[in-house]
């Protein structure tokens, strides 16, 4: 057993997580005389953290360090270290200096990258400044690989566990002492070196004030002044506006209009499906509002394509009956969440027809549709030719043996399905045979130009995100290819011109059309939203895989008519949410549905908390019921429900529910203008749609209004002399201000917590607005009566969460093997099948008798399938597979 | 014009690695003796023999890097107690962090009294004696006289 003993230093956090990193037993020890002391089962001891670092890396892996990139471990004791050290806790310009090397050096070739040793080196010794979120984000710009580097490495679990247990849940601060009392020693090895010219004018003795500073965040006077200015402010507020239907663009206000991406409309949502796109854009579009722009949020269900045949098929319902279950399926999950839409519509309309058929024709005219005749897979056993989600086979680019016909999962390529390796029918495992159809084809090469001067205007839109970027941009670098928009199909929209009556457009260029389409539904008026570029913002919300056709295959179709539609200029796409280490999937049982949801004793309030929280910005990320309860305990209930619950109680018991004349002093401004900060930031990062940072923002808020209870107590100033009681009433006003500004702020993530505070607060709808200066106001003046206030969140216990974790875990499944699978795809195609029987008799009125007894077959074959997959058959009523 | 901690050291040192192959500019003072000693003909394992070595070495070498005038005490009190029991920086092998801090250290030891050397730093002087006697390490200057007898315990 190793030990190792320091006070709370990045030092010793190095050494620390590079026991975890490497699996060895370590034993810790706070004090001691040297910095960090790693005493070794033989006795001996290593007091540099480097060396211990270099030491247990290379007894782990058995492995030198390459000497090369000892340089590294050099560099960083000699430059950064000190550096780092002077600067704390806060950024300055050397050390920009001293970073652009390590910048230069990443972007060059990024081999250190992979190092364990210096990344563990590196990374720690800059984390007790880049864990300040502030300072992460004034650096980024100018250093994304060192900030991705450090993300990347931020996120491991050893080192969240390491900084956990050096920090001791204090952050950063826990390292105050380290600098200060170990400044000079830590300072004087500042040593010029050959390489860097700039670390050379430091010495040991600058800016030694700056870390003898206390931990907390330094104010400036300008703040101090300005917090007091706006808490004063309370008449400057606009008045809030009502909302009225129809939603229309004015010209000379802010007119946004969102999107989600249209769901699929034969699948429940899952967690996943949700944050990806309806509660993002749920959260924005209610931060608009409350910004009183003229908002519209629109979304509604993606009915055509074959799939919904198919589907039909399985439950032995017609296309159009089957939409109408789901459509009111998703209306309900979506509901239940608190998904705020201004409308929700579908794409099987007539509107639908009218507007596709009118882009359709437009393009036709301009030349920007080509006719081919393709080579497709056709399936002799199912008698159809097959969509491209109805195959299976090898990825041709990256050999994947799952990918689909449209798209690959793993390489994210788009794919022609006849060029699939090995295809299979998904309904009946049968290889297809090629055969020879007429299909008209979107012209985008001719389109390019016009894309790419579109796109240049559009990346100007502060929402889009990098991830969509970047897809874009690979498909634009790939080269654009014609795409086929005709199928042979029948459900769907039908192709107008003479010789393709038989077919319907391709879902992919109907359904963004069905935007729209949906918005027509809403209002007559739909052409002053989509044909108004100009005064109209619009914001498109999705998962990754949907980005190329919303910024290069449906803006293309939009610019071919020549017409002046409303183009997407913010492009928010989300990374994918995965379920304890594995992939949500409806038919192995795995992962929480939109409509389970429903049925656990969770409220759609702490979903969707616990959603934003992890929303997959950036990287994918995992729900875990550990977290989640983890996250409900200690941020909503011990950290924002604490705050507010105190704040209301103390108003209600020792103010008999009146708030109390407040007399500001210095302290409380300070308090004012650390939150102003956060509000500063809250309103400039949504314009950046960062929603997950700003989530943690309101819980910063939450923290500072803790932290000035405790360090107030006004509990015990009650009791002392009559200035004391001044202050006691000062700080109880405050926070009962405090708590008013977070409803606030959490309205577009919680609204009915929102609205729950401040039933509480008994605050004035007025309150509920944000303008581009928005600041902590005082909202409500002494002598305004509270209602009784009440708890707004409860503990989630472990054996709760162990309920849920079984009971989404898809364990039953689990242990089904590979055999299973493949019985369980052969049962779902005989069901097909026999649901075709089935139909065609219905539609032959034969004699009911016979009828009934295939209908018989057809019923046992459906509990067959519903036992091979260890769901209990008796559950479901006919053709419902609404709850599973 | 910034003086280099090994400036005055680092001829010394590369003489003694015996090797006059490029040295990469971008390196510093510590990096290029390791990379060297990697190469040096007369001895093997200069930079340690086992990991524990190596740790110990790079650990000294950067004692050396942060060592200022001032301090020469403080680094002669930790190696007077590092060298007790044990031969060498390093443990009983020879290494470079030895050659490293012995020229670092060499014009503190010859300001020394006999009575310091004989009280106060008895490990260290012994631990010098040795080193300065070891080829290629003093060939061209004067070595310090170290008296036999201990006089003063």
């Amino acid at each position: 057993m190793f030990n190792l003993e320091g006070i709370e230093s990045p030092e010793k956090l190095k050494v620390l997580f590079a026991c975890y990193d490497t699996n060895t037993d370590v034993t810790l020890s706070s004090g001691g005389n040297s910095l960090i002391t790693l005493t070794m089962p033989s006795g001996d001891v290593l007091k540099s953290s480097n060396s211990a670092v270099l030491y247990l890396y290379e007894t782990a892996c058995n492995k030198l360090l390459d000497t090369g990139n000892m340089h590294w471990l050099e560099w960083e004791f000699s430059q950064l270290r000190p550096l780092v050290a002077n600067a704390y806790p806060s950024w300055n310009a050397k050390l920009s200096e001293c970073l652009l090397y390590l910048e230069t050096n990443l972007k060059a070739d990024g081999i250190i990258r992979d190092v364990d040793v210096v990344s563990c080196t590196i990374l720690i010794t800059l984390s007790p400044l880049l864990d300040d979120k502030y300072i992460l984000d004034e650096i980024s710009e100018k250093f994304p690989f060192v900030c991705k580097w450090y993300l990347d490495f931020a996120s491991k679990e050893s080192f969240k566990k390491a900084w956990k247990d050096v920090t001791l849940d204090q952050g950063r601060v826990a390292f105050k002492n380290y600098f200060t009392d170990h400044s000079v020693q830590l300072k004087a090895t500042v040593k010029p070196a050959n390489h860097n010219s700039s670390a050379k004018t430091t010495t040991c003795n600058t800016n030694n004030s700056q870390s003898s500073e206390t931990s907390k965040p330094l104010v400036t006077n300008e703040e101090l002044r300005s917090s007091f200015h706006s808490w004063n402010s309370i008449s400057a507020l606009p008045k809030p506006k009502k909302k009225s239907h129809p939603i229309l663009p004015v010209k000379g206000e802010r007119n946004v209009m969102i999107t989600s991406a249209l769901p699929y409309v034969n699948n429940v949502p899952h967690l996943g499906n949700i944050i990806g796109c309806v509660l993002s854009a749920d959260i924005f579009a209610r931060y608009c509002r409350l910004r009183q722009w003229n908002c519209l949020y629109l979304c509604g269900t993606d009915e055509y394509g074959t799939a919904t045949e198919t589907k039909a098929v399985q439950e032995g319902l017609s296309p159009q009956e089957i939409c109408d279950k789901y459509n009111k399926i998703h209306s309900e999950v979506y509901q239940w969440f608190g998904i705020d839409f201004d409308y929700f519509g579908r794409t099987t309309t007539t509107q639908q027809t009218m507007i596709s058929q009118d882009i359709f024709w437009h393009l036709y005219r301009n030349n920007y549709l080509l006719q081919r005749t393709v080579e497709q897979l056709y399936c002799c056993q199912c008698q159809k030719f097959l969509a491209d989600r109805f195959v299976e086979g090898t990825c041709p680019s990256c050999n994947y043996p799952d990918a689909r016909g449209d798209q690959c999962d793993k390489c994210g390529k788009l794919i022609n399905a006849v060029e699939l390796k090995q295809p299979k029918c998904k309904v009946c495992s049968n290889t297809p045979v090629h055969r020879e159809s007429e299909h008209l084809f979107l012209d985008l090469p001719k389109l390019e130009p016009k894309l790419r001067k579109c796109l240049e205007d559009s990346y100007k839109g502060s929402g889009w995100s990098t991830n969509a970027k970047t897809i874009t941009e690979t498909w634009l670098r790939d080269g654009l290819k014609p795409r086929c928009i005709t199928r042979d199909l029948k459900w769907g929209t039908p192709v107008p011109l003479e010789g393709f009556t038989d077919k319907v457009f391709y879902v992919w260029f109907d359904a963004p059309i069905g935007y729209l389409s949906i918005t027509a539904n809403y209002t007559e008026h739909w052409e002053k939203w989509w044909k108004n570029p100009k005064h109209v913002d619009l914001y498109n919300f999705m998962a990754k895989d949907n980005v190329p056709f919303h910024s290069v295959v449906f803006p293309s179709c939009l610019l071919g008519t020549d017409d002046t539609y409303t183009i997407v200029n913010h492009l928010n796409a989300t990374e994918y949410l995965n379920y304890e280490d594995a992939k949500f999937s409806k038919s192995r049982g795995v992962g929480v549905f939109g409509d389970q949801a429903a049925h656990t004793d969770i409220e759609p309030d702490i979903w969707r908390f616990y959603l934003l929280y992890m929303r997959p910005e950036g990287q994918d990320t995992q729900f875990t019921w550990n977290d989640f309860m983890f996250k409900n305990n200690s941020e909503l209930l011990n950290n924002l429900g604490n705050f507010i619950n105190r704040s209301l109680k103390f108003v209600s018991k020792t103010y008999q529910g009146i708030i109390p004349l407040v007399e500001i002093t210095d302290t409380d401004l300070q308090l004012m203008a650390l939150v102003n900060r956060e509000v500063k930031g809250y309103i400039s990062d949504m314009v950046k749609v960062k929603l997950r940072d700003n989530l943690k923002r309101i819980l910063n808020i939450s923290r500072l209004g803790n932290q000035y209870l405790q360090e107030n107590q006004p509990w015990k100033l009650i009791k002392g002399s009559e200035s004391d009681k001044v202050r006691a009433a000062t700080v109880t006003g405050v926070a009962a201000n405090l708590s008013c500004l977070l409803s606030v702020l959490i309205q577009p993530y919680m609204p009915h917590t929102s609205s729950k505070i401040q039933q509480q607060l008994n605050a004035p709808d007025s309150v509920n607005i944000l303008a581009d200066d928005a600041a902590f106001v005082c909202t409500l003046p002494g002598g305004h009566r509270i209602n009784e206030p009440s708890p707004l969140f409860r503990k989630v216990e472990a054996s709760e969460i162990e309920s849920y974790r079984q009971r989404f875990g898809g364990e039953a499944s689990k242990k089904r093997d590979d055999a299973d699978k493949e019985d369980e795809a052969k049962i779902e195609a005989d069901i097909a099948n026999q649901g075709n029987v089935v139909r065609k008799m219905k539609a032959e009125k034969a004699e009911k008798a016979d009828i009934d007894k295939e209908v018989t077959k057809l019923l046992e074959l459906k509990k067959k399938l519903a036992l091979s997959r260890g769901e209990d058959p008796n559950k479901k009523s006919k053709g419902g597979k609404k709850k599973k | 014009m910034d003086v280099h901690p090994l400036k005055d050291d680092l001829p010394v040192i590369l003489h003694f690695i015996d090797k006059a192959g490029p040295i990469n500019s971008t390196d510093g003072p510590s990096t290029t003796i390791i990379k060297l000693a990697e190469f040096c003909p007369n001895f093997i394992n200069l930079n340690g023999k086992t990991a524990l070595n190596r740790a110990v070495v790079w650990e000294w070498l950067e004692k050396r890097l942060s060592f200022e005038n001032g301090s020469a005490k403080k680094l002669c009190k930790s190696i007077e107690e590092r060298l007790q029991g044990q031969v060498y920086i390093a443990g009983n092998d020879f290494t470079i962090a030895d050659v490293v801090l012995f020229h670092c250290l060499k014009p503190y030891f010859c300001d020394l009294t006999h009575s310091e050397r004989q009280t106060q730093f008895v490990n260290s002087c012994r631990w010098f004696e040795h080193i300065q006697h070891t080829s290629g390490i003093m060939e061209d200057s004067k070595k310090i006289a170290f008296l036999k007898n201990n006089i003063y315990v």
